[in-house]
């Protein structure tokens, strides 16, 4: 066995393992033991980026609008 | 003397290296368009944070005082020793609907306890000699265990949600929290008139000269030692973060995961506790709306401070950043005039821009 076989054995072996990790991961979230909230989440990063500018602007947006109505202090 | 030059010399450089680093950090930043970009989104919260002070320092300038500093430290006192118990509950990737019930419950205990023996219409008229402060303490944080037990065990044994779990255990608390203040003779009535040193015990302050220093906030500071220690410093803690981190993980590695919940969720009760007995004391008056919206107020201290709900993240000094972030937007839009109908609505938009923020850096991981 030269070195490039072995190397692509141990290549299998390290991906076999994660792949077991990642199925042990799975049985556990389906068994109640992990309840990570985001794990469903399939919205892209882009989308969260604009939640995260549309709550800003309306914070802002709504602070401003409530100061100047209520007259401040 | 040339010693203690050289040591200056010595800490003057290191200042000067670490100054430099930082720079060189931030420059990098600014060089970098996707970096920039990235620092604006990460910590957009934040300098929302800034301009609504700087709005307000412009309106009155009164706002950076001390002593109006050690007002909002003192508010956020009781509501942050709560989100110390919380923060635990989110690490496990869990959280806690209850924690603001538990407190009125274990309020209303604490007070009833504590009313003064000449209060005519006190709860418990056969209380004629004032208990030692240590009784309604303790009892008061046994209740909260009680409570955070039921949780652990829906949590931890029966593999329920924890947020189906607290929000049941919310209402029981709420139940319990409204029967025991309707159990007064004169009926429904807020449990009021209570011993002076209890109030002094809570309400006092330090004298530091410039400002004066509220016993809260040494309350609060204690309480986060004790939690540094818990979460840095002892097995409890670096298992809580294992399980929080990865569950399977810590279980195949030989950690016991549903002892451990049950440690948190005790450590938690004691909390909720403590922070009960402090805010009968700090209101001196304990109704049936005790403890509404605590939990939302202490969940959303921790999301600010960096305490992911994918569980495995988190610091104290992050948490009680985050407690006192919200206590100085709640004073803000308060000083700022805003309709008390609007701050909801900002504060509610507050929550869910931290835990978008929260989620931006789970995907961009994943």
């Amino acid at each position: 066995m030269d070195g490039n076989e072995k190397l692509a054995e141990r290549l299998e072996e390290v991906e076999r393992r994660e792949r077991a990790v990642e199925k042990r991961e799975k049985a556990a979230t389906a068994k109640g033991l992990r309840h990570n909230l985001y794990e469903h989440i399939t919205c892209s990063v882009g989308t969260v980026d604009i939640i995260i500018a549309a709550c800003a602007a309306l914070i802002v947006g709504l602070t401003v609008f409530g100061a100047l109505s209520g007259g401040g202090r | 003397m040339e010693k203690g030059n050289a040591m200056n010399k010595w800490v003057k450089g290191l200042l000067d290296v670490r100054a430099a680093q930082v720079l060189e950090r931030i420059l990098a930043v600014l060089r970098d368009k996707e970096k920039r970009r990235e620092w604006l989104i990460n910590y957009s919260l934040y300098l929302i944070l800034l301009a609504m002070i700087i709005g307000v320092v412009i309106e009155d300038s009164s706002f950076l005082s001390f002593s109006n500093f050690s007002k909002i430290m003192a508010q956020a006192s009781t509501r942050g020793i709560l989100a110390l118990g919380v923060a635990g509950m989110i690490v496990y990737t869990g959280t806690d609907l209850s924690a603001g019930r538990i407190l009125g419950c274990c309020a209303a205990i604490s007070a009833s306890l504590l009313q003064s023996v000449t209060y005519a219409s006190r709860m418990y008229p056969s209380i004629v000699e004032p208990l030692p402060l240590i009784v309604p303490l303790l009892l008061s944080i046994a209740a909260a265990m009680a409570f955070c037990s039921l949780n652990a065990f829906g949590f931890a044994v029966l593999k329920m949600h924890p947020f189906i779990i607290s929000l049941g255990t919310q209402l029981i608390a709420y139940g319990s929290l409204c029967l025991y203040i309707d159990s007064q003779k004169g009926g429904a009535q807020p449990i009021a008139s209570l011993d002076s040193r209890y109030i002094e015990f809570v309400n006092g302050h330090i004298n530091l000269g410039f400002m004066q220093l509220p016993y809260l906030v040494v309350y609060l500071a204690v309480c986060a030692a004790v939690m540094w220690v818990i979460w840095n410093k002892t097995t409890l803690g670096k298992n809580m973060f294992a399980i929080g981190g990865n569950p399977e993980a810590a279980a195949v590695s030989g950690v016991n995961v549903t002892r451990n919940i049950f440690g948190v969720y005790l450590v938690a009760g004691a909390l909720y506790g403590i922070a009960a007995f402090l805010e009968a004391g700090r209101v001196q008056s304990v109704t049936t709306n005790m403890g509404l919206n605590y939990d939302l107020d202490a969940i959303s201290g921790c999301v600010i401070g960096g305490v992911s709900f994918t569980g495995g993240v988190g610091t104290i000094p992050g948490v009680l950043i985050g407690v006192i972030i919200l206590q100085v937007i709640n004073y803000s839009l308060y000083y700022l005039g805003i309709n008390a109908y609007l701050q909801y609505i900002i504060k509610g938009l507050i929550i869910i821009m931290a835990v978008a923020i929260d989620v931006r850096k789970y995907i961009a991981k994943k």
